[in-house]
């Protein structure tokens, strides 16, 4: 038993741990749920969003960088024509000519012209610059030191001097260069002079340039006027010389995007065609050597391939740390945590809502078992006051019998030796007795009005009615009353209590009445869904201020003498009133009669 | 034992079971002052009233009564044990047996009447009443009605 009880409890216990979880597990996890795929959605959304800005804005870059790499190429190959219209171009045309771009175009180091110069041409050429006013002017050479140098012993085939440039400040030391003298610049050259394209150098550190600036050559071959070049021959025969554009990396950067927000991309350019320690051509000065800074550098780049000659190069821009800050908005944050928030209060609230509900419930039902108890002691007890009432009744009748018999046998076997007193006193205790009795009787009918009850049965007041005046004919002959009824409904209820009740009615209207011939009548009158049933007499009356009190038991208004009675017979009139779940009232005014009124229910209604 | 089996013999002999003293003295006063010769016997509860008639023990060589006045309430076994025995009983079944109580309640009543006691009585208060009670019974019951013979 003990262990079916524990069995039980653990299910019922199990259950309740089971509902619990889901009831706030289940939407609690479903709202987790969605803020997740939210928050993934929206911060997917975001890292595309950013993603195309970034590349939107890496490609504006691109293109900004490609149009100035390709004008200055444009520029560089413009020179051509410039000895394509005459033979000679005099220091002061190169000048001019060039001046224009100069002035116009930032990012341009230096524009030059480097001749082919023969040997026996040589001392001509260093004696007409001299003539322009370069007074110390001399062909230069590569020494293997990595140092351009004057030498009067420098002796060559060809030479391909820097001999025009353009602005001359700050290009002096190029002057008079024999590039053919670098290796680096003569393959270049010679490969320019042999495609007859122009061809960009990897990168190099230029003589003019103290400080480490990395930059390149352009070189565009320029081949006299009129001839064939058609094969490398022609083209190595008919050479000319070089038209030849110097560009600083950082100065082009800087030029070409100067109109545009710079700020938190990083940019780069690299040499695809280098072999790897050369390829690095360009890379933002708060960046380190090997390229950008591991710190700044995110994962979101772009990169674009520029064709300049017959090299490859290659923009990259890399977003910053600061880009990402400056574009990532809080929007799928604020879903993120709002939706965890959300979720929080409401696991809490359900949380709340179910143990809350639990506690109704554990309240409730300890309430009903604490009510089913208390349910069993009163009917328990019921059933003891009613085998109390009966005990009591039967077991205080048989003394009370014995005393009224006794009595009644001295007065009849003595009553010529006792004199008048004596007889009196008799006739007092056989009347003691019988009022006690009818007082026992009376109780018992009232404690039985609740419990001695029998199931409601159709009844006819005017039954009802007729047998109690059958009842009381005797006192209502004795007392001269006129007792008459008019039409009166038939209702749902306990037949032997209706009567009951209409007998003390009817009986104390015949008992109290006035010194004038006495009436009591029963009338009905229906009243919405229900009867009210009056009783009504002439008699001595009721003061106003004991209309509530007689109906309480033991309440009596008039002595024995006046008027015998228990004090009961009101108290159970207004019980069995109650019990048909009606009401029970009186009106009345000393001297002028009394109205008893009753509801019960109207039987028409119910049949419905 | 007793041969005389005339439906109305001299004396008649009733039994009256009752626990209360002055009852008794009370209803034999009553039956003293009729004009029928009465026997009346006396037992306390059921049991004695049960022995009684079975004429068992003490009781052998009483006559079989002709009326039993029963009262409802009574220690050891009560008056309604009592009936259901009679009543089951072939032998006794046939005899009339009245319950005299001061309960007027309806469930003694029905229960009585479901038992086959022959006639409910309550016992009025007025000694003057009870004796006409008395006699209107012993009028009745041991002149007007015919019972089955006397069998013993």
């Amino acid at each position: 038993m003990k262990k079916i009880i524990q069995d039980w409890l653990n299910n019922a216990f199990g259950w309740v741990a089971r509902r619990h979880t889901l009831l706030v597990g289940v939407p609690t996890t479903i709202a987790m749920v969605s803020t997740m795929l939210l928050f993934s959605y929206s911060y997917n959304v975001e890292q595309e969003r950013i993603q195309l800005t970034f590349e939107t804005q890496a490609n504006n870059f691109a293109n900004a960088l490609s149009e100035n790499f390709n004008l200055y190429h444009e520029i560089v190959r413009s020179i051509d024509s410039l000895y394509a219209a005459s033979e000679i171009v005099k220091r002061d045309e190169f000048k001019a000519y060039t001046q224009h771009h100069l002035t116009q175009y930032r990012g341009i180091q230096a524009l030059e012209w480097i001749p082919r110069v023969s040997h026996q041409t040589r001392a001509n050429y260093e004696q007409a610059a001299r003539d322009d006013g370069f007074e110390n002017f001399q062909f230069k050479q590569w020494t293997s030191a990595g140092k351009w140098s004057l030498s009067e012993e420098y002796w060559a085939d060809e030479y391909f001097p820097v001999y025009f440039i353009q602005p001359i400040e700050g290009n002096e030391e190029a002057l008079g260069i024999d590039l053919a003298s670098n290796p680096t610049r003569r393959a270049a050259l010679e490969r320019s002079r042999d495609t007859g394209q122009p061809i960009a150098t990897a990168r190099i550190k230029l003589a003019q340039e103290t400080e480490s600036q990395v930059g390149f050559l352009l070189f565009v071959p320029i081949y006299t006027p009129n001839q064939p070049i058609d094969t490398i021959g022609e083209r190595r025969e008919h050479l000319h010389g070089f038209a030849l554009g110097v560009f600083l990396f950082a100065d082009i950067v800087i030029a070409s995007l100067e109109n545009l927000d710079r700020k938190n991309i990083i940019v780069q350019i690299t040499d695809e065609s280098a072999e790897e320690s050369q390829r690095l051509l360009f890379v933002d000065k708060d960046t380190d050597h090997n390229g950008f800074s591991s710190v700044n550098a995110t994962d979101l780049q772009h990169s674009v391939a520029y064709q300049i000659g017959d090299r490859e190069w290659r923009f990259h821009f890399i977003a910053t740390t600061q880009f990402l800050a400056t574009q990532r908005g809080s929007e799928s944050w604020l879903i993120g945590i709002g939706g965890i928030c959300i979720t929080a209060l409401l696991a809490l609230a359900l949380f709340l809502m179910t143990e809350r509900t639990q506690m109704i419930e554990r309240l409730v039902d300890k309430r009903t078992m604490e009510l089913a108890q208390a349910n069993e002691a009163l009917v328990q007890s019921n059933i003891e006051l009613q085998q109390f009432a009966y005990i009591a009744s039967h077991d205080l009748q048989a003394p009370l019998r014995g005393i009224a018999g006794f009595a009644q046998i001295l007065q009849q076997d003595y009553q010529a030796k006792l004199d008048d007193e004596a007889n009196q006193h008799i006739e007092r205790i056989v009347g003691g007795a019988k009022r006690l009795q009818a007082l026992i009787t009376d109780l018992l009918t009232y404690s039985r009005v609740d419990v001695r009850s029998r199931p409601f049965v159709t009844t006819s007041m005017n039954q009802v009615f007729d047998d109690t005046v059958m009842l009381l004919s005797t006192s209502i002959e004795d007392a001269g009353t006129s007792v008459a009824r008019d039409e009166l409904p038939t209702v749902m209820g306990d037949c032997s209590q209706l009567s009951q009740l209409m007998h003390n009615l009817i009986d104390n209207g015949i008992k109290y009445h006035g010194n004038q011939p006495s009436y009591v009548h029963v009338s009905a009158e229906k009243h919405s869904r229900e009867w009210i049933i009056s009783v009504h007499d002439n008699g001595i009356g009721i003061d106003l201020k004991h209309h509530e009190h007689i109906f309480e038991i033991f309440h009596r208004l008039h002595t024995q003498q006046q008027y015998p009675g228990t004090g009961i017979g009101l108290a159970i009139c207004r019980r069995i009133a109650q019990r048909h779940g009606g009401r029970i009232w009186v009106e009345s005014k000393c001297g002028v009669g009394t109205t008893f009124y009753f509801t019960i229910a109207d039987r028409s209604t119910d049949e419905t | 034992m007793n041969d005389d089996t005339r439906q109305c013999r001299s004396p008649a002999e009733i039994l009256l079971a009752e626990d209360n003293e002055y009852d008794v003295m009370l209803t034999r006063k009553c039956f003293k002052q009729l004009k029928f010769a009465v026997n009346m016997h006396h037992v306390e509860n059921g049991e004695e009233c049960l022995a009684f008639l079975r004429k068992e023990g003490d009781y052998a060589d009483v006559p079989t009564p002709d009326l039993i006045l029963l009262d409802l309430n009574m220690p050891v076994m009560d008056g309604r044990e009592m009936l259901a025995e009679v009543k089951k009983d072939n032998k006794l079944k046939y005899l009339p047996t009245l319950v005299l109580t001061t309960s007027e309640d309806q469930r003694d009543v029905l229960a009585m009447y479901e038992l086959r006691c022959n006639s409910y009585i309550i016992k009025p208060i007025d000694f003057n009443k009870f004796q006409e009670m008395i006699q209107n019974i012993c009028a009745y019951w041991l002149t007007i009605v015919v019972l089955p013979l006397n069998s013993d």
